[in-house]
């Protein structure tokens, strides 16, 4: 199985010379060096709105060359819906996308994204019921439902510990329980999402991924806790998935 | 305002409440808070306004809008509402 990792940065190219994008480069190096660790050999790097522009203003490389110190292969894809918008002239092999579109730029490398699609609003939730960041993707997921946009909770790895027996009466599944309250129209397990990709040859993850649709398009964001550099990352050692950052 | 227990809480220590907060207290604001209550009991947070709305329309088919509750309640309905259920003070920003 080829280990892969996906990286999605959404941020103007300006981002990256500040003090945040500093920080931002020593959390991708800190990632890199797990996966270096872990026996990953290769990066997808997703760059999401403003971020298309990163390669075109040069800045791209304060991202990558950490990557490529630690003997990883890059390979940039962009994923935006707004090319055309922001100018940027992209060979389309190297146009993809994330969340439910895995599979189909996967398949179809060429997809279009520059049409309105009918997809399916997933907001994943990763964390454990035991850490306090199920709470906070939770309270994510409720506060998106209320703007109507009817998702669907995906509950992915250790999140799923949630449905079991041991935390049956505890606060975060019983505020899960009342998520059809906020407009959620389902919680559903991971493998509705895994279905998607099982033929694909390796394992591919999926954090936080909401779509809306905004001026008759869809759009993904992708909401993550905030990452602090000390805390430790999504667990990276067992299988290709992706993180966003 | 904290979790009142079950022992605690009851209707007429709302009332007083409800006194002190000028509210007018009313059959249909006493079904409100016990509805208020019991979405806490039952989903372990305090909804905040349109979560309360769409629980009260969806499962009890009681009438209510946004605009009728802040006329009964003179201010945030899922701040005043959490005051008379004894739950605690719902997060307004997830």
């Amino acid at each position: 199985m080829t280990k892969i990792f996906g990286i999605c940065l959404d941020l103007k190219p300006e981002t990256v010379i500040t003090v945040s994008g500093f920080l931002l480069c020593n959390t991708l190096k800190t990632i890199g060096e797990g996966l270096s660790q872990s026996g990953y050999s290769k990066i997808y790097l997703f760059l999401k709105g403003p971020a298309v522009l990163l390669e075109c203003s040069g800045k791209i490389q304060r991202i990558v060359n950490p990557f490529l110190d630690l003997g990883l292969e890059v390979e940039i894809l962009y994923c935006s819906s707004a090319l055309k918008e922001y100018e940027v002239i992209v060979a389309e092999d190297r146009i993809a996308g994330l969340g439910t579109w895995v599979e189909l730029c996967l398949k179809a490398p060429t997809f279009d994204f520059t049409a309105p699609q009918i997809i399916q609003s997933f907001i994943c939730i990763t964390s454990s019921p035991d850490h306090g960041n199920f709470n906070l993707q939770l309270d994510l997921a409720l506060a998106s439902a209320l703007f109507d946009t009817e998702p669907t909770i995906v509950l992915m790895g250790e999140a799923n510990q949630v449905k079991t027996a041991k935390y049956l009466n505890t606060a975060n599944a019983k505020k899960l329980d009342g998520a059809k309250h906020y407009g959620v129209i389902r919680v559903v397990h991971e493998d509705v999402l895994s279905s998607l990709i099982d033929n694909l040859g390796f394992d591919v993850r999926i954090v936080n991924v909401h779509n809306f649709k905004n001026n008759g398009f869809w759009h993904t964001i992708f909401k993550t806790p905030p990452l602090k550099i000390e805390d430790a990352l999504y667990p990276i050692n067992q299988s290709t998935r992706f993180v966003l950052v | 305002m904290s979790l009142m227990s079950e022992a605690e809480w009851s209707l007429e220590w709302s009332r007083q409440q409800s006194i002190i907060l000028d509210l007018f207290w009313c059959d249909h604001l006493q079904i409100l808070v016990k509805l208020c209550r019991q979405f806490y009991l039952d989903y372990a947070h305090s909804p905040n306004t349109r979560v309360l709305i769409k629980y009260f329309q969806s499962h009890y088919d009681v009438d209510c809008n946004s605009i009728q509750l802040q006329l009964l309640l003179k201010g945030n309905p899922a701040v005043v509402l959490a005051r008379l259920a004894g739950i605690p003070k719902p997060k307004q920003c997830f």
